[in-house]
């Protein structure tokens, strides 16, 4: 690419948070979350339904407004920019949504859909070059050039989905938010639309924030994963660190959570954690784990602070860092 | 371009036996040429054409509006709609007067053909302002939300409580008597009650993900608002503005009855049916062809808006 490589990560948050008023008292979608995405890598984001996952993406492209924190593109704050420039920034920030049936608008043919980016920003030049600019957009991303003409409803769900890759491209963005962009899909269209990521990341050095609840697709598709918690960021490490060496008493769980064949009558079971996610509303200071942790210790009820095991291996959990897991785990 | 290919990932899954995508996907039931470029409006005209209902409302309107603009040349506004003739009154439909007569030996079918130029013009006006200026209130209240939406739906609120009929009489009071200030009394009475209903359509449709995703594309207030929010809520628009037309009708009448509209003896539906009223036993005529043709009238624009409704909806069959 050109001259444009920092040394620093293309995107950074720091402290990000989201609380929502609701009758009952505050809700904490997202709290203090740190991280960093260096350029043409991808972060994947796990965590269960409600842990704020689909809230911090949308805060890293200020697509709703933090209420405390900072997002770094490129070293400059996004949450101090203006309307007009925050407008001019989408171009390079992008987002492709879980539901390609929802988010395309149903009374805009593809063309118009692919095209609408480049009208917004006033891009592509005459209707003609932006007509090839979108033939070449729907080449990139497999789409039949016949298909310029048809209605959302008309594709398939791995078709629309393409479609709404192609209209995140038309700007030609360098970062992605990709909120569970396959979790819609039939497993044999994910294979097709992840592969279909993974080599447009490959071609135009694309970062991705990825977020979902698939284990087995983050860790296909992921250089660094994140584990959240109601809201946050409990363990954060390379992909393959994390899966052979999870270090949290929740990121354990998680991945035990994966239903595995017992091949030996011998073998334990595993355990799995008790009670329910609690209340995102108020909670107390402290762990958000810690009401349901087997390794509780009486100074979980302190926010735990983020302690790095190994290099570029966190755990929010001080007890657990302490002692971290030996023996690999069979992946 | 430098790719930054991470060495520690997994090789690119094989769940599929097809090429992942280089090969655009071409199932043979697909129809493999590809379609003419079409516009919205062009194909929602196409959908429109086919709907015989909506196509037999449209005749019927024209018919009628026809009718009307014809009445100038086969009947004299003077001697036919206007001037009493005792002898003549209260007729019943035969040779001669094809409806009846009134109470003063006036022909009814030519005061009704006249009283459409009355009728129709006013309703349709009236909603016409008061969609217009329901949308862009409800609108921009539902899309804004905060303070805009307080502030704009509390002042709706307001006008609410007033009922349509008695805020028609103030407005008309006020400005004085006459057709102009009628059609006006009345989109202001039906203004706030068309905000609620597009404040409602815009809340469902704003937090879907195609609005979001055109947020997140850069597009502007305005753009998602004409481009994306409108267009979704075509279909109660529609349908709320073609009842609304039937409603202003009967709101007129009911105004030129009070002596507040059309004023006698110019001939409106409305104050026809209503003097009908006081005849209707022995004469029943009066009434029931006043009635038929605003029930005609309401019909026929029932039909068409619901037509237009399903016409502007991409996902029915072409």
């Amino acid at each position: 690419m050109t001259a444009l490589a920092t040394d620093g990560p293309l995107v950074e948050a720091a402290g990000l948070a989201k609380f929502f008023k609701t009758p009952m008292g505050l809700l904490h979608a997202v709290d203090g979350v740190d991280l960093q995405v260096a350029r043409g890598r991808t972060l994947g984001v796990v965590g269960e339904s409600g842990c704020g996952k689909s809230t911090l993406g949308r805060l890293l492209l200020r697509l709703i407004e933090p209420s405390a924190g900072r997002v770094l593109f490129r070293g400059e704050d996004l949450t101090t920019f203006s309307r007009r420039r925050l407008r001019h920034a989408r171009r390079r920030l992008q987002i492709i949504f879980q539901d390609p049936y929802s988010s395309l608008n149903p009374r805009m043919s593809v063309g118009e859909l692919i095209a609408e980016p480049l009208i917004v920003h006033r891009l592509g030049g005459s209707a003609a070059d932006r007509g090839r600019r979108v033939s070449r957009l729907m080449d990139l991303v497999g789409l039949a050039d016949r298909l310029v003409n048809a209605y959302p409803h008309e594709l398939d769900g791995g078709r629309r989905q393409r479609v709404g890759i192609a209209r995140a491209l038309s700007l030609e963005p360098e970062f992605l938010v990709l909120d569970e962009p396959v979790s819609a899909l039939d497993v044999s269209i994910q294979a097709q639309i992840l592969n279909l990521l993974m080599d447009l990341q490959e071609e135009l050095s694309l970062t991705y924030v990825f977020i979902t609840h698939n284990l087995a697709v983050v860790r296909h598709i992921s250089d660094e994963i994140a584990v959240m918690y109601l809201g946050r960021c409990v363990e954060r490490a390379p992909a393959k660190e994390l899966f052979s060496r999870p270090t949290h008493p929740y990121a354990q769980a998680l991945l035990d959570a994966v239903p595995r064949p017992r091949l030996r009558r011998g073998e334990p079971k595993k355990p799995v954690i008790r009670g329910e996610l609690t209340s995102p509303i108020d909670p107390p200071p402290g762990c958000r784990f810690a009401a349901r942790c087997p390794r509780r210790v009486p100074e979980c009820s302190a926010d735990p602070p983020q302690i790095e095991i190994s290099p570029g291996h966190f755990c929010a959990c001080p007890p657990a860092a302490a002692s971290p897991p030996k023996n690999l785990r069979q992946p | 371009m430098s790719a930054h290919p991470s060495p520690d990932r997994t090789d690119r899954t094989d769940l599929t036996d097809g090429p992942a995508r280089t090969a655009p996907l071409d199932p043979p039931d697909l129809p493999s040429p590809p379609r003419k470029k079409r516009g919205q409006w062009a194909s929602a005209a196409r959908r429109f054409k086919k709907d015989r209902l909506a196509v037999a409302g449209v005749v019927m309107l024209i018919v009628m509006i026809a009718a009307a603009v014809a009445a100038g040349f086969f009947v004299d506004y003077e001697r036919d709609v206007v001037r009493q003739n005792v002898l003549e009154k209260l007729r019943p439909p035969g040779p001669g007067h094809w409806l009846g007569t009134d109470q003063y030996g006036r022909d009814i079918l030519a005061r009704l053909l006249y009283g459409a130029r009355y009728s129709l013009s006013i309703g349709a006006t009236a909603i016409v302002f008061a969609l217009g200026g329901g949308l862009v209130v409800g609108a921009t209240a539902g899309y804004f939300g905060g303070l805009a939406e307080n502030v704009l739906m509390r002042l709706v609120d307001m006008f609410i409580a007033i009922p349509a009929t008695l805020f028609a009489i103030a407005v008309v009071s006020a400005l004085g008597p006459g057709v102009v200030n009628l059609t006006m009394a009345i989109a202001m009475a039906y203004l706030p009650i068309f905000a609620r209903i597009m404040r409602a359509a815009t809340l469902t449709v704003k937090d879907l993900d195609h609005v979001e995703a055109a947020r997140a594309i850069g597009c502007g207030h305005l753009r998602i608002l004409v481009r994306h929010v409108l267009p979704s809520i075509m279909g109660p628009l529609i349908v709320q503005g073609t009842l609304g037309v039937g409603y202003a009708i009967l709101q007129a009448s009911a105004l030129s009855f009070l002596g507040l509209g059309v004023m006698p003896p110019d001939p409106e539906w409305g104050a026809m049916l209503s003097e009908g009223g006081a005849f209707m036993r022995q004469s029943p005529w009066m009434v029931i062809f006043a009635g038929l043709a605003i029930i005609y009238v309401i019909l026929a624009l029932n039909i068409i808006g619901d037509g237009l409704r399903d016409a502007l909806d991409p996902k029915m069959r072409d």
